[in-house]
Protein backbone atom coordinates (compact mmCIF):
# COMPACT_ATOMS: atom_id res chain seq x y z
CA UNK A 1 0.00 0.00 0.00
CA UNK A 2 1.23 3.46 -0.91
CA UNK A 3 1.42 5.71 2.14
CA UNK A 4 1.38 9.51 1.77
CA UNK A 5 1.33 12.20 4.46
CA UNK A 6 -1.08 15.05 3.82
CA UNK A 7 -2.07 18.12 5.80
CA UNK A 8 -5.49 19.70 6.05
CA UNK A 9 -6.39 21.30 2.74
CA UNK A 10 -3.95 19.17 0.78
CA UNK A 11 -5.00 16.69 -1.88
CA UNK A 12 -3.92 13.70 -3.83
CA UNK A 13 -4.72 12.98 -7.45
CA UNK A 14 -5.45 9.45 -8.65
CA UNK A 15 -5.13 8.64 -12.32
CA UNK A 16 -5.51 12.23 -13.51
CA UNK A 17 -9.20 12.34 -12.69
CA UNK A 18 -9.92 11.56 -9.04
CA UNK A 19 -9.02 14.16 -6.45
CA UNK A 20 -9.15 13.40 -2.74
CA UNK A 21 -8.82 16.37 -0.40
CA UNK A 22 -8.39 16.41 3.38
CA UNK A 23 -11.12 18.87 4.42
CA UNK A 24 -10.85 18.67 8.18
CA UNK A 25 -9.29 16.67 10.99
CA UNK A 26 -11.04 16.36 14.31
CA UNK A 27 -9.55 13.84 16.72
CA UNK A 28 -9.66 10.50 14.91
CA UNK A 29 -12.24 11.68 12.35
CA UNK A 30 -11.01 12.95 9.00
CA UNK A 31 -13.37 14.54 6.49
CA UNK A 32 -12.47 13.73 2.90
CA UNK A 33 -13.69 15.56 -0.15
CA UNK A 34 -13.69 13.45 -3.29
CA UNK A 35 -14.03 14.85 -6.78
CA UNK A 36 -14.39 12.12 -9.36
CA UNK A 37 -16.05 11.55 -12.72
CA UNK A 38 -19.74 10.71 -12.45
CA UNK A 39 -19.24 7.11 -13.48
CA UNK A 40 -17.04 6.39 -10.46
CA UNK A 41 -19.05 4.97 -7.55
CA UNK A 42 -17.80 5.95 -4.10
CA UNK A 43 -19.01 4.24 -0.94
CA UNK A 44 -18.07 3.82 2.68
CA UNK A 45 -16.31 0.46 2.63
CA UNK A 46 -18.21 -1.18 5.48
CA UNK A 47 -21.55 -0.31 3.87
CA UNK A 48 -20.41 -1.54 0.47
CA UNK A 49 -19.23 -4.83 2.00
CA UNK A 50 -22.52 -5.22 3.84
CA UNK A 51 -24.41 -4.85 0.54
CA UNK A 52 -22.10 -7.39 -1.12
CA UNK A 53 -22.75 -9.87 1.67
CA UNK A 54 -26.47 -9.19 1.60
CA UNK A 55 -26.61 -9.80 -2.17
CA UNK A 56 -24.55 -12.97 -1.85
CA UNK A 57 -26.78 -14.39 0.83
CA UNK A 58 -29.94 -13.38 -1.09
CA UNK A 59 -28.84 -15.10 -4.32
CA UNK A 60 -30.81 -18.23 -5.08
CA UNK A 61 -30.45 -20.99 -7.65
CA UNK A 62 -32.82 -22.41 -10.22
CA UNK A 63 -33.75 -25.41 -8.07
CA UNK A 64 -34.74 -23.12 -5.22
CA UNK A 65 -36.79 -20.94 -7.57
CA UNK A 66 -38.71 -23.90 -8.91
CA UNK A 67 -39.80 -24.82 -5.39
CA UNK A 68 -40.45 -21.21 -4.53
CA UNK A 69 -42.71 -20.69 -7.53
CA UNK A 70 -44.61 -23.88 -6.76
CA UNK A 71 -45.13 -22.76 -3.20
CA UNK A 72 -46.20 -19.24 -4.27
CA UNK A 73 -48.68 -20.42 -6.87
CA UNK A 74 -50.19 -22.83 -4.33
CA UNK A 75 -50.59 -19.94 -1.88
CA UNK A 76 -52.45 -17.93 -4.49
CA UNK A 77 -55.05 -20.60 -5.12
CA UNK B 1 -52.96 -10.19 -1.91
CA UNK B 2 -55.75 -7.82 -2.84
CA UNK B 3 -55.87 -5.78 -6.00
CA UNK B 4 -55.65 -2.56 -4.02
CA UNK B 5 -52.05 -3.43 -3.16
CA UNK B 6 -50.94 -2.76 -6.68
CA UNK B 7 -51.93 0.88 -6.24
CA UNK B 8 -48.53 2.30 -5.37
CA UNK B 9 -46.83 5.49 -6.36
CA UNK B 10 -44.75 3.56 -8.85
CA UNK B 11 -45.69 2.37 -12.31
CA UNK B 12 -47.06 -1.14 -12.03
CA UNK B 13 -46.12 -2.07 -15.56
CA UNK B 14 -42.70 -3.53 -14.97
CA UNK B 15 -41.39 -4.50 -18.34
CA UNK B 16 -39.94 -7.94 -18.59
CA UNK B 17 -36.89 -8.70 -20.62
CA UNK B 18 -33.12 -8.38 -20.49
CA UNK B 19 -31.63 -5.55 -18.48
CA UNK B 20 -28.01 -4.41 -18.54
CA UNK B 21 -26.22 -3.61 -15.30
CA UNK B 22 -23.06 -2.07 -16.73
CA UNK B 23 -21.06 -2.73 -13.55
CA UNK B 24 -22.98 -5.72 -12.25
CA UNK B 25 -24.23 -5.50 -8.69
CA UNK B 26 -22.09 -5.53 -5.51
CA UNK B 27 -20.80 -9.04 -4.98
CA UNK B 28 -21.54 -10.04 -8.59
CA UNK B 29 -19.53 -7.73 -10.82
CA UNK B 30 -19.06 -10.37 -13.46
CA UNK B 31 -22.76 -10.57 -14.26
CA UNK B 32 -23.93 -7.60 -16.30
CA UNK B 33 -27.08 -8.97 -17.89
CA UNK B 34 -30.15 -10.16 -16.09
CA UNK B 35 -33.57 -11.20 -17.17
CA UNK B 36 -36.42 -9.59 -15.28
CA UNK B 37 -39.36 -11.91 -14.93
CA UNK B 38 -42.59 -10.68 -13.46
CA UNK B 39 -43.80 -13.33 -11.10
CA UNK B 40 -46.44 -13.41 -8.49
CA UNK B 41 -47.25 -9.83 -7.43
CA UNK B 42 -45.56 -8.15 -5.64
CA UNK B 43 -42.57 -10.37 -6.42
CA UNK B 44 -40.44 -10.45 -9.52
CA UNK B 45 -37.23 -12.24 -10.38
CA UNK B 46 -33.83 -11.08 -11.50
CA UNK B 47 -32.25 -14.03 -13.27
CA UNK B 48 -28.88 -14.47 -14.87
CA UNK B 49 -29.15 -16.51 -18.05
CA UNK B 50 -25.44 -17.40 -17.97
CA UNK B 51 -25.30 -18.12 -14.24
CA UNK B 52 -28.45 -20.07 -13.40
CA UNK B 53 -27.34 -20.30 -9.79
CA UNK B 54 -27.51 -16.53 -9.45
CA UNK B 55 -31.04 -15.25 -9.27
CA UNK B 56 -32.68 -12.80 -6.95
CA UNK B 57 -36.19 -12.43 -5.66
CA UNK B 58 -37.23 -8.80 -5.83
CA UNK B 59 -40.18 -6.98 -4.43
CA UNK B 60 -42.07 -3.82 -5.14
CA UNK B 61 -41.02 -2.04 -1.92
CA UNK B 62 -44.07 0.21 -1.82
CA UNK B 63 -46.36 -2.74 -1.19
CA UNK B 64 -44.73 -3.42 2.18
CA UNK B 65 -43.37 0.04 2.87
CA UNK B 66 -45.72 2.59 1.28
CA UNK B 67 -43.72 5.46 2.79
CA UNK B 68 -40.39 4.26 1.37
CA UNK B 69 -38.64 7.18 -0.25
CA UNK B 70 -35.25 8.41 -1.32
CA UNK B 71 -33.84 10.91 -3.72
CA UNK B 72 -32.52 9.48 -6.95
CA UNK B 73 -29.01 10.94 -7.30
CA UNK B 74 -28.45 12.98 -10.45
CA UNK B 75 -25.45 10.75 -11.33
CA UNK B 76 -27.78 7.77 -11.48
CA UNK B 77 -30.32 9.66 -13.59
CA UNK B 78 -27.46 10.47 -15.98
CA UNK B 79 -25.86 7.03 -15.89
CA UNK B 80 -29.13 5.27 -16.68
CA UNK B 81 -30.09 8.01 -19.16
CA UNK B 82 -33.44 8.50 -17.46
CA UNK B 83 -35.54 11.06 -19.31
CA UNK B 84 -38.99 10.46 -17.85
CA UNK B 85 -40.10 9.63 -14.34
CA UNK B 86 -42.53 7.04 -15.67
CA UNK B 87 -39.61 5.05 -17.07
CA UNK B 88 -38.27 4.42 -13.57
CA UNK B 89 -39.15 1.27 -11.67
CA UNK B 90 -37.81 0.54 -8.19
CA UNK B 91 -37.35 -2.98 -6.86
CA UNK B 92 -35.54 -4.28 -3.77
CA UNK B 93 -33.84 -7.60 -3.17
CA UNK B 94 -35.47 -10.00 -0.75
CA UNK B 95 -33.56 -12.45 1.44
CA UNK B 96 -35.93 -15.38 1.45
CA UNK B 97 -36.36 -17.72 4.37
CA UNK B 98 -38.67 -20.67 4.92
CA UNK B 99 -40.02 -18.88 7.95
CA UNK B 100 -41.99 -15.78 7.02
CA UNK B 101 -40.78 -13.92 10.09
CA UNK B 102 -37.16 -14.26 8.93
CA UNK B 103 -37.72 -12.86 5.43
CA UNK B 104 -36.13 -9.49 4.93
CA UNK B 105 -35.82 -6.82 2.27
CA UNK B 106 -32.78 -4.64 1.63
CA UNK B 107 -34.04 -1.06 1.60
CA UNK B 108 -30.53 0.46 1.60
CA UNK B 109 -29.72 -0.77 -1.89
CA UNK B 110 -32.69 -0.41 -4.26
CA UNK B 111 -32.41 -1.49 -7.87
CA UNK B 112 -33.30 1.24 -10.32
CA UNK B 113 -34.68 0.10 -13.68
CA UNK B 114 -35.02 2.31 -16.70
CA UNK B 115 -37.77 0.38 -18.50
CA UNK B 116 -37.31 2.53 -21.59
CA UNK B 117 -33.69 1.67 -22.43
CA UNK B 118 -33.34 -1.44 -20.21
CA UNK B 119 -30.40 -0.10 -18.22
CA UNK B 120 -30.39 -0.83 -14.50
CA UNK B 121 -28.26 -0.29 -11.44
CA UNK B 122 -28.30 -1.25 -7.79
CA UNK B 123 -27.60 1.94 -5.91
CA UNK B 124 -26.52 2.36 -2.29
CA UNK B 125 -28.33 5.10 -0.40
CA UNK B 126 -26.10 7.45 1.57
CA UNK B 127 -27.03 8.65 5.05
CA UNK B 128 -30.25 6.69 5.08
CA UNK B 129 -32.41 5.60 7.99
CA UNK B 130 -33.26 2.35 6.17
CA UNK B 131 -31.49 -0.91 6.86
CA UNK B 132 -30.32 -3.89 4.84
CA UNK B 133 -32.74 -6.16 6.68
CA UNK B 134 -36.25 -4.83 7.05
CA UNK B 135 -38.80 -7.48 7.98
CA UNK B 136 -41.00 -8.73 5.18
CA UNK B 137 -44.13 -9.92 6.84
CA UNK B 138 -47.67 -10.01 5.49
CA UNK B 139 -48.96 -8.48 8.72
CA UNK B 140 -46.95 -5.30 8.27
CA UNK B 141 -48.10 -4.87 4.69
CA UNK B 142 -50.62 -2.24 3.77
CA UNK B 143 -53.93 -4.08 3.55
CA UNK B 144 -52.17 -7.30 4.45
CA UNK B 145 -53.65 -10.75 4.47
CA UNK B 146 -55.55 -10.37 7.69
Amino acid sequence: MLVLSRKKGESIIIDDQIEVTILSIDGDTIKLGIAAPKNIDIHRKEIYEAIQLSNQSAAVGSEFLKDWLNEKSTEQK
Amino acid sequence: MSDSQTATNQPTTEKEGIYTFSKGIPGFHEITEYMVVQQITPFSLLQSALHPETSFIMIDPFVYYPDYEFELPQEVVDELAITKEEHVVIRNIVSWNKKAEHRTVNLVAPIIFNIDNHQAKQIILQNTQYTIRHPLQPNVAKGGES
